[in-house]
């Protein structure tokens, strides 16, 4: 089973996108800042990470900068989730790495499809 | 509504989009009829059906057939049909049309666009490496507000980053107030018209590859009989047709045959295809 870290200071978020993504078949992890979710990658590097964008201590910018430096960095697929939705902000995560990157509200149709397309799930008729 | 009233409404169908609708559904007719009979202002629906016996405004026809079908549709819908046009077909008619350096596409039932909007992305993506080369699109749809809908190319943020990667986002999309902009860019080529597969329409030429998705599943045999003869008419002897997932009929034309590996793909049983030119590495999706 591929494994997921959601990195949300919102505990409600986290909530539902582990709903979500388990769900769909993944087990999953949780942390509330990028810090966090560093060190949590320090111990496991997760197939697929689910990152806020604005969190305090480390945003979810700079952690998938950071990610993207550490050792066994770039194996995961990384999806922004965020209601940053200007291009300024989703150019700036497409160069520190992000592989997709949806903006806030979303829902599960959403992050299957994006799953989908990022060949984390098969395209099955449900 | 009465059985006699009901096949006022199915004739009507039946003539202009050749859906052919089931009695069982006549409940379903009544809801999506009842904004058409406030709009043009009838006391009821068997007003209104009384009107459409009569002399019927070109107009409320229109309005009726529109409310009686299906416009859904959304961005890379049949996700396999983009991959089969970028991977297979656009690369086969880069050997085949050399000198011309264009390839002419139809979305063929348009609805509100996101289809011909697809087309004609993956075509160019396709073509990247290809310099000099054109894409012509036309699409056509039996709606004028699903048209004025396709051509206007605004949808908003939840239906633009559905479907679409992030990068084709960013690179085919200006971000507006409104939502997500079609650039201009991606416009250039691509025409809108108001066409009906049923009817002698102008003739548009021939094209390349014509993508006419889950349009004519719900077509009577005849209707679609009629259908896809005029879409062989105006597809090039090595052209391609691309149904969607919900074509499941049979075609009793024997005008068209399944492209080898591609099951929603349709090539012309008497057609001029280098078969030795297609792609064969890879598998669709």
């Amino acid at each position: 089973m591929p494994s997921c870290l959601i990195i949300d200071d919102s505990r409600l978020v986290r909530q539902v996108s582990r709903r979500i993504v388990e769900d769909l078949g993944f087990t999953c992890g949780e942390a509330e800042d990028g810090k966090h979710a560093y060190e949590v990658c320090e111990e496991f590097m997760p197939d697929l990470i689910i990152v806020d964008w604005n969190m305090p201590v480390m945003s979810g910018l700079e952690f998938v900068e950071k990610l993207r430096a550490m050792e066994g960095g770039d194996h995961p697929k990384v999806i922004f989730c965020t209601t940053e939705d200007n291009l300024g902000h989703i150019e700036r995560a497409l160069r520190a790495g992000a592989t997709e990157y949806i903006m806030k509200p979303f829902n599960r149709d959403m992050i299957q499809s994006k799953l989908i397309q990022i060949g984390m799930m098969r395209n099955e008729v449900a | 509504m009465r059985l006699g009233d009901f096949e006022v409404y199915r004739d009507i169908l039946l003539q202009e989009s050749g859906v052919d609708i089931n009695p069982e559904k006549t409940y379903l007719l009544e809801s999506r009829l009842t904004p058409i009979v406030t709009k043009w202002g009838y006391p009821t629906i068997e007003s209104m059906t009384l009107a459409l016996r009569a002399v019927p405004d070109p107009e409320l026809i229109h309005d009726v057939v529109q409310a009686m079908t299906s416009n859904e549709t959304w961005f890379f819908r049949e996700p396999q049909n983009y991959v089969t046009l970028g991977k297979y077909v656009i690369p086969y008619l880069v050997k085949q049309r050399k000198r011309k350096k264009s390839v002419r596409l139809w979305s063929a039932g348009c609805s509100t666009g996101q289809e011909a909007w697809c087309m004609a992305l993956t075509a160019r993506e396709a073509l990247l490496e290809h310099k000099h080369w054109k894409v012509e699109l036309l699409a056509t749809d039996i709606s004028n507000e699903s048209l004025e809908y396709a051509e206007r190319g605004i949808y908003n943020q939840h239906e633009a980053q559905n479907e679409t990667s992030i990068r084709q986002l960013i690179k085919y999309f200006e971000q507006s107030r409104m939502g997500w902009n079609v650039k201009d860019e991606l416009k250039t080529g691509v025409s809108f018209e108001n066409s009906n597969l049923l009817h002698e329409t102008e003739d548009f030429g021939r094209f390349d590859a014509i993508f006419c998705c889950n349009v004519i599943n719900e077509f009577s045999p005849e209707a679609r009989a009629k259908a896809l003869d005029n879409l062989a008419y105006h597809l090039e002897d090595d052209g391609f047709l691309f149904l969607g997932s919900e074509d499941k009929w049979v075609d009793d034309t024997g005008l068209f045959t399944t492209l080898p590996g591609h099951p929603h793909v349709l090539i012309l049983s008497d057609g001029d295809y280098k078969m030795t030119d297609f792609p064969v590495t890879g598998s669709p999706e």
